[in-house]
This record gives C-alpha cells, structure tokens and sequence, in this order.
C-alpha cells in the first residue's frame, strides 16, 4: 500500500466516521413520541379485535341458541299450552347470553 | 454516548419487557451513528426519517433479538432494509432526481472542499456500494459484520467496498479508474 492509498484512506475514514458527542435530545424525544404513539396503536387495534371475536362469538352463540330453540319438537303445542311469559323468555335467553358475551369482551379503556 | 455491552444487553432486555425509558436509552446510545449513516445514504433529512422508523421497527421486533450480533450492527440492518423498501417503492425517475438533490451532478467538476467534493462522489456510487464504504471505512465494522448488516455475500461485499473506494478517488482525484 502506497502512501497516497494510506493517505486515502486516512481521509476516507476521517469524513465518514459518525459524529462524536452527546445524542440530540430533541431527535430521542421525537423516537420516544413516534414509539408511544405506536404502542397506543397497536393496544387499541388489538382491542378492538378482541371486541370484534368476541361479538361474533355472541352472534355465532345466539344463532346456535336459536337453532337449538327451534329444533324442539312440537314448540308450537308446548308453547301455547305455556304461561305467555314462555316465549319472550325463551328468546331473551338468547340475547343476555349475547349481552353478557359482548359485555365480557370489551376493551377496559378506548 | 457509545453503550457498554452488559449495560446494552441489559437495557435491550428491559425494552424488550415494554420498557420504553430503556429503549430511550438504547436510542440515545445509538442515534448519532443510525442518523450518520443513514444521512450518508439518502441525505439528511429522509435520513432521519428512516432513522425514526428504523428505532420503530426495532422497537416493534425487540422480542425478536436475539443478541447473537451487536444491537447497533443489528439496528444498522434495519435502518438498510428500511432505505431499500425506500428505494424500491421509488421509481427510477424520482430516484434519479433524489440522487441529484442529494447533490450528484457527474458532469460538475469537483473542486472546492474536499468534504462536499466528498458528498458527491459517495452520491454518484450505487446504493450498496456507498453502504459499504461508509459501514467499513467510515463506522469501523468488520467486512463480515458490514456483510450482515446490508445482507449480502462477503465476497460481494469486499467487491463493492472496494469499487466504492476506487471510483471515489476517480471522482475526487479526477483520474480515470
């Protein structure tokens, strides 16, 4: 290696070293927001995928109950020999089942 | 302020655990490196545009590190990876007019100060090669370090170190190669 090439490369080195000194507050302080920001994001979308799994669980649960309530054989005849109250309480069953599954389901904060 | 190892490995496992003042701390021991290099590539300000994103990349994938390599040869990786999607997801066109406002203009003559002369010739290499120069000659990685950091080939990375260097003395001394 000539000394022109050691020279060269001396310079090299010299110009493209990265800078010495303290880090630049005001640059950390913008990662440190970006960062929040983006942890804010990712926890309300995780949330709101969970509220979403859990309602369609409640819709998939009250669709099942349904199926279920109309496969009884003969419901018409139980039904009409039943107190009036029968029918709007056999479907309400459905819908607090929903109610309690959605309920469980939502995000504590957002 | 360069980080001592144990006191990085610590700090990066605290980040790792969601803790937010740690990853400060390895973004302050790291920015002024992540920034030069990036600066280098793709000029001071979408530099640090990259760089930002690169330190949310690393904060997203933290779980994910390992610690088989150093953090900031693993964090130069992605502040890489993110300037190729930059490159790629830029047609050749508006690449070209971002390398001449970067300040390439082959045909002006280099003279002047030999810093901006600098500038220039590391904005007329190729992309890869401009990394590797900076990452070897200017940062002090190692060729197999440098080699995992832009994720190529050690031969490839030895050969475009090596041209980089050539055509920058071309260009700067105005010889031919």
């Amino acid at each position: 290696m000539s000394e022109t090439d050691r020279n060269f490369d001396a310079f090299l080195a010299e110009a493209l070293a990265p800078p010495e000194g303290p880090a630049d507050p005001g640059f950390v302080a913008r990662v440190d927001r970006a960062v929040l920001a983006d942890e804010i994001y990712r926890r309300q979308r995780q949330a709101l995928w969970r509220r979403f799994g859990g309602e369609m669980l409640a819709i998939a649960a009250v669709g099942a109950s349904l199926a279920a309530i109309t496969s009884i054989p003969d419901l018409g005849a139980l039904l009409s020999e039943a107190s009036p109250l029968a029918l709007p309480a056999l479907l309400a069953l459905p819908l607090l089942l929903f109610w309690i599954l959605v309920a469980k389901g939502r995000p504590a904060f957002g | 302020m360069p980080l001592e190892r144990d006191e990085e490995t610590r700090l990066c496992l605290r980040a790792a655990g969601g803790d937010r003042r740690a990853f400060s701390a390895l973004v302050a021991g790291h920015e002024k490196r992540l920034r030069a290099f990036l600066g280098r590539l793709a000029g001071p300000e979408l530099g640090d545009e990259i760089a930002q994103q690169s330190f949310i990349k690393a904060w997203q994938g933290l779980r994910l590190f390992r610690g088989e390599a150093r953090f900031g040869s693993w964090l130069c990786a992605i502040g890489w990876r993110c300037y190729s999607d930059h490159l790629r997801a830029e047609c050749a066109e508006t690449r070209k007019r971002e390398n001449s406002a970067f300040g390439v203009d082959e045909a002006e003559a280099f003279s002047g100060d030999a810093r901006l002369d600098l500038d220039r010739a590391l904005a007329a290499l190729e992309p890869v090669e401009r990394a590797a120069l900076i990452l070897c000659d200017g940062h002090g990685w190692s060729h197999v370090e440098a080699a995992a950091i832009l994720g190529v080939p050690l031969g490839t990375l030895k050969g475009s170190a090596a041209r980089a260097k050539r055509k920058c003395r071309a260009i700067l001394t105005g010889e031919d190669e």
